[in-house]
């Protein structure tokens, strides 16, 4: 059981080993606070999707599976965004579009479809769990990454928080501008994911 | 039969379940999110015209609003927006009734303009810059006016002056108190028609003269759209015909040009509608050179008289 879990995280990360869900991923982790509010999203609508969809997948017809799947999935979506919207109202702003769209997030789908569908309850929930907490762990890694050297801020909160000045006055001044945008993503992303390999690499020669 | 039954139950308690779900959490959040967005612009309107007490009456949805305070008008306050570089630029600007700035504010949320380079135009020191400022100081240095740009971000920088400067321009006829000046104008002229007679409200801009308990006539108020802009037209009716018709003068808001457009107010012109019925007065020729501002008037003597309703 623990092992599921653990595999959402580490060896299956969705991220950084599967590589799917990158869209979000590289718009939204431009700051490390972006990337947690993305995360839980994810986080929620994970978990509860592939409860339901595995609570109910003895009397999901085969052929119906993916509309289903996508009513689900929506309708956790869409709530997710109306709570967002009414007591995040900063965050919900700045994650703009992305919320509605993990919708359509393949790792969302690609959870129930390949997981929940064919497991337990138990199994589900723990594998949505930790397939979330590996995309939020990815994503904020990135988020922090790209924060601290685009903006010389860390956890900086929108209309809140100034952020932790990480970097010092001299950094805030001159950041490097181009970690924040869309190159400085795939540059993150980049490293990161050649960073995993090259530690899967030495460990299994 | 049994294939077809299951799969659309199935379907359709999905699609119930989660239109339930989604109706109660709805019903939960939307006020929470109707009370932040009320919330977020009273704020604004706060930054930018920032008056102890005072009133904010909005006269154009979400657009344009007045600021007020025991009675009397202080400024306004509107948005307006601007394409600018990745997205639209909205600037909430907040003028008095000199005409000057008092505070601009664009916000951050719904804005994507480049992170580090046209975000910045939402900096202190880029919107304090805005202050004091007419309408024609509004513009960048490089275009002749009295601003700094952002640095490398000369795009969204001027979208966002822009705005300002146009808003400003769209809005300034609001600056002063329309209705009360309006009130003014009419009310004196009211009984130069009917001398003697006691003016009586009859109804929405709609007058009865009286005198010894017996009706001399009804004076109506209309308003015609001109080139130059709005104006006011005073008529009297007496028996079904035109007994006298009052334009209001430049003073009072006459907004057409004195050239052409002033002469719908000359004597000359005017005795050619005394004495027909209000409903003809589409056939009374237009004077050379002031086509629109003629076709006004009488478009506004038509559909003053239709809500008099005849006599």
């Amino acid at each position: 059981m623990l092992k599921t879990f653990i595999d959402g995280i580490v060896k299956n990360n969705p991220v950084l080993v599967l590589a799917i869900g990158l869209c979000p991923t590289l718009a939204v982790s431009t700051s490390a606070f972006n990337a947690l509010g993305m995360g839980a999203a994810v986080i929620f609508v994970l978990t509860f999707s592939n409860l339901i969809v595995s609570s109910f997948r003895k009397v999901i017809p085969d052929n119906l599976r993916i509309p289903i799947f996508i009513i689900v999935i929506s309708t956790f979506v869409t709530i997710v965004d109306y709570v967002m919207k009414a007591y995040l109202p900063g965050l919900s702003k700045n994650l703009g579009v992305f919320v509605p769209l993990i919708v359509v997030n393949c790792i969302i789908l690609g959870r129930a479809e390949g997981f929940a569908y064919k497991n337990s309850v138990g199994k589900a929930v723990l594998d949505g769990l930790g397939s979330g907490i590996g995309f939020t762990l990815a994503i904020f890694i990135m988020g922090t990454i790209r924060e601290i050297l685009g903006q010389g801020t860390w956890m900086s909160i929108p209309g809140g928080f100034e952020g932790f000045k990480v970097l010092g006055q001299g950094f805030l001044n001159y950041p490097v501008l181009f970690m924040i945008l869309p190159p400085g993503g795939f540059l993150v992303i980049a490293f990161l994911m050649g960073g995993i390999r090259y530690f899967e690499a030495r460990r299994s020669a | 039969m049994k294939d077809m039954l299951k799969p659309t139950f199935v379907l359709v308690i999905t699609a119930i379940v989660a239109s339930a779900l989604l109706a109660v959490v709805y019903e939960k959040t939307s006020p929470e999110i109707e009370k932040r967005a009320k919330e977020k612009l009273l704020d604004n309107l706060k930054t930018v015209f920032p008056v102890e007490g005072a009133d904010y009456k909005p006269i154009i949805e979400d657009t344009l609003w007045c600021v007020e305070k025991e009675g009397k008008r202080l400024g306004i306050i509107f948005v307006n927006g601007m394409r600018g570089y990745a997205s639209v630029i909205k600037v909430i600007v907040g003028v008095d009734t000199t005409g000057k700035i008092v505070g601009v504010h664009i916000p951050k949320e719904g804005l994507s303009e480049t992170p580090g380079l046209g975000m910045k135009v939402t900096e202190p020191w880029f919107m304090e810059q805005f202050k004091g400022k007419k309408e024609e100081e509004v513009k960048l240095k490089k275009d002749g006016g009295t601003l700094d740009a952002v640095t490398a971000a000369t795009i969204s920088s001027r979208a966002a002056t822009n705005a300002v400067r146009l808003g400003m321009e769209k809005y300034k006829k609001y600056l002063k108190e329309e209705e009360k000046s309006e009130n003014e104008w009419y009310q004196k002229h009211l009984s130069e028609f009917f001398p003697d007679a006691e003016i009586k409200e009859y109804g929405d801009k709609i007058w009865m003269a009286v005198k010894d308990n017996e009706t001399l006539g009804t004076i109506y108020l209309s308003y015609g759209e001109g080139y130059g802009g709005k104006f006011g037209v005073l008529v009297a009716v007496k028996d079904g015909k035109i007994r006298d018709i009052y334009i209001q003068s430049p003073d009072e808001g006459f907004p057409e040009t004195k050239e052409f457009g002033c002469k719908v107010r000359e004597n000359t012109y005017l005795k050619k509608f005394i004495g027909i019925n209000p409903d003809e007065a589409g056939m009374i020729d237009d004077i050379t050179g002031a086509t629109i501002t003629s076709e006004a008037l009488k478009k506004a003597i038509v559909s003053g008289y239709k809500r008099v309703g005849g006599e």
